[in-house]
């Protein structure tokens, strides 16, 4: 029968969806047919319902364009699901049947308003056979699969000028009843051999910035089924079956989310049942099980999982009901732990409810909880915590611990674009801030603790070098992101290149280390010669250290000295960046509405306990 | 033929079956609350009833009865009272084989 929690939505939707919309993603994360989380995507995407929950202000909207060489009427609707459940809404522009090609070479008419922040192109096998005159010609075959990566090269670059923005394709199925048609072996190797070659040419084009080449096969496994029935695809002319285009969805919204900044950022781990196998307050340390035969090789399993994400720049940290000094010891003593106490940024064991522990793990990291996946095997702290903290990712782990590393890995929830140096030593960079934080409550006053920590920053020109981490960091920056305007790689590269815009990034290191490019800054100039600092982010990580100040100052210095008349600066409202609201009046800029400016008459001295490192480069307008 | 006239027919008790089954489909799927669907009134005439939804409508029931309708039956039906029909006579078929 269909969910109960799709019913749920049909009443929450009668009701009056903006006083419960709370409910929503908790609700569709329950579902999991593929025909319900159509039918739930196309409940919550009419226009009232979309109207609604627009005016919550409760979630980001964003617009996305979808392309295909089949019919794919179910896609915008479990898109729709899919994204609403980590609270994003996307209104996606399509174009007619098959006309993934003409779109774009004809520029993009149908997706250009609003410029969609993420572009599906969904293709199938007619995009090879709609070219070959004779399938049973396998050297024809073969050459067409040979033209197919260089032709979607092409339309890449067709499709960077319009609409812009990120791109996904995918490898190409060979069809069963294509495959099966071939009657000699020889000839169904020399083609498997060919389109094999021809989906590897297509994964190729993820070296492109902007384009996520997704693996079919893996998304076919995920979802248990590929193809489309005969039957609906010869009454509907489906390619793909409902199931294959609910995981697609899935993944498309992974990507949405990294392109919006939206990535999670921090696992948050219990210990007993899941990091290990036992109840250390009851069976003592040496009881537990981890490493060697099963379960033990399953929550070691779990935990060679969490090392290597934390590799890869996601912080862990420990949520578990214990004695903290039984816990702490467990994790230091174990002989079969992977992982050891330095792999947690953060720890919580303690007898308090896990959704008030969770707000004060983020509170110490300085993230939101919105940037948290929660893993527990217990379905009473799950349910508490989807009760109490809809904004955490939860992982419905199954009940047996030989799945634990597989769900969490596929639910692919920190999926992101591409890593920086920054991403790989994350996890030291916070607990170098741990031990800072220990220092601040050593120190005497603040302005003694600053000069301790004995910062310095450079300002770094975008280059080649640092133009991924200065996207990176437009791009994932939440907090202190003054205008929220992010930037794609190929906008940043051809502003820079066409004199439209100037970016920057800014280094910081300290007593305790090199924390890495921690902000980046945008500089344009006005027709009458004003420069305006289109956008400001910094890291979270940096906060309160009198960068923010620094760099400004020395922004205002460096207009003053080429001549300008004044430097503007501009807040505009997020859901995240409130705090910021007064950054700029602080500094002695006037305005109001989020307008702000400053003449350059008078400045401000620069912090004395904070450095600037010379030689490296000096801001600029344009 | 009246139903009781064919023992191998649907009863009384499985029409009312197939008629709850179509109309909780199209009530889920395009989303109209179950008390405006009339059992006699043209399909054409419900909100949102469109080729792509009756093809949905299609899977869903299939799904819901694990075996394939009659397809020129399901696209010559004009009412929900034409579809529970068809639900009702495939569940008697699926009974007796």
């Amino acid at each position: 029968m269909t969910g109960d929690a799709l019913t749920a939505l049909r009443a929450l939707k009668r009701a009056g969806i903006a006083d419960s919309a709370d409910r929503v993603p908790g609700l569709l994360r329950s579902l999991d047919d593929a025909l319900d989380r159509e039918a739930a995507g196309m409940l919550l995407g009419g226009k009232a319902v979309r109207a609604a929950l627009a005016s919550t202000g409760r979630y980001a909207p964003v617009a996305l364009g979808l392309l295909a060489s089949s019919t794919v009427d179910a896609l915008p609707h479990l898109l729709t699901a899919a994204l609403l459940e980590e609270g994003v809404q996307p209104e996606t522009a399509t174009t007619g049947f098959n006309q993934w090609r003409f779109e774009i070479l004809s520029g993009a008419p149908n997706l250009k308003e609003p410029a969609p922040a993420v572009t599906a192109c969904l293709l199938d096998d007619t995009a090879v056979f709609e070219k070959v005159a004779d399938p049973l010609d396998a050297a024809e075959v073969e050459a067409r699969c040979a033209a197919l990566p260089a032709e979607l090269d092409a339309w890449l670059t067709a499709f960077e000028g319009a609409p812009g923005g990120v791109a996904v394709l995918n490898t190409l199925p060979l069809s069963a009843l294509r495959r099966d048609r071939y009657v000699d072996y020889a000839t169904k190797a020399r083609v498997e051999a060919a389109w094999h070659r021809m989906n590897a040419g297509i994964l190729d084009l993820a070296g492109r910035p902007n384009v996520v080449v997704l693996a079919t096969d893996s998304l076919a496994a995920r979802a248990g089924s590929l193809a489309a029935t005969d039957r609906m695809r010869h009454i509907a002319g489906h390619a793909w079956s409902e199931e294959f285009l609910d995981a697609y969805a899935r993944e498309v919204a992974r990507v949405v989310l990294a392109r919006l900044g939206r990535a999670r950022k921090c696992l948050v781990l219990d210990l007993d049942h899941t990091l290990w196998g036992g109840v250390v307050g009851d069976d003592g340390i040496p009881a537990l099980k981890i490493g060697g035969s099963f379960p033990g090789s399953a929550h070691a399993e779990l935990q060679a999982l969490a090392k290597d994400l934390s590799r890869q720049g996601v912080l862990l940290t420990v949520c578990s009901k214990n004695d903290d000094s039984v816990a702490r010891e467990a994790v230091a003593t174990h002989p079969d732990m992977v992982l050891g106490p330095d792999h947690f940024s953060a720890f919580r064991a303690n007898w308090d409810p896990k959704p008030g522990n969770i707000a004060s793990l983020a509170a110490e990291l300085n993230i939101g909880t919105d940037s948290m996946v929660f893993v527990d095997d217990n379905p009473a702290e799950r349910g508490l915590m989807e009760a109490q903290r809809p904004e955490v990712a939860v992982v419905a782990l199954p009940d047996d611990p030989a799945g634990y590393a597989s769900a969490v890995a596929r639910a692919g929830l920190f999926n992101q674009f591409a890593l920086t140096d920054e991403d790989r030593v994350r996890g030291s960079l916070y607990r170098a801030r741990a031990q800072r934080d220990e220092l601040r409550q050593t120190a005497v006053s603040v302005e003694d603790y600053l000069r301790e920590l004995a910062t310095e920053i450079t300002v770094e020109e975008y280059g080649t070098l640092n133009g991924g981490r200065i996207t990176q960091l437009f791009g994932k920056t939440n907090q202190f992101n003054l205008t929220g305007i992010r930037y794609g790689a190929d906008e940043v590269a051809r502003r820079v290149e066409t004199g439209r815009a100037a970016f920057f990034g800014v280094r910081a290191t300290d007593a305790f280390g090199d924390n890495g490019l921690v902000g980046a800054l945008a500089l344009v100039r006005e027709t009458d010669g004003d420069w305006t600092v289109e956008n400001f982010v910094l890291s979270c990580r940096v906060f309160s250290r009198s960068i923010e100040q620094t760099v400004v100052g020395l922004v205002l210095r460096a207009a003053r000295d080429a001549g300008a008349p004044g430097v503007r600066g501009k807040h505009v409202p997020t859901a995240k960046n409130g705090r910021f609201a007064d950054f700029y009046p602080a500094l002695g800029f006037t305005g109001q509405d989020g307008d702000f400016r400053h003449d350059l008459t008078q400045l401000a001295e620069l912090p004395d306990w904070v450095a600037v490192g010379t030689g490296e480069g000096k801001f600029h307008a344009p | 033929m009246p139903p009781e006239a064919n023992p191998n027919g649907p009863s009384e008790h499985d029409r009312d079956a197939a008629v709850a089954t179509v109309v909780e489909a199209v009530a889920q799927l395009l989303d109209v609350d179950e008390d405006t669907l009339a059992l006699d009134a043209p399909l054409q005439s419900i909100d949102g009833w469109d080729s792509v939804n009756e093809l949905r409508i299609l899977v869903y029931l299939e799904r819901e009865l694990g075996a394939p309708l009659d397809y020129d039956r399901f696209t010559a039906a004009e009412t929900l009272a034409d579809l529970a029909s068809l639900v009702a006579d495939t569940e008697a078929a699926g009974a007796r084989a």
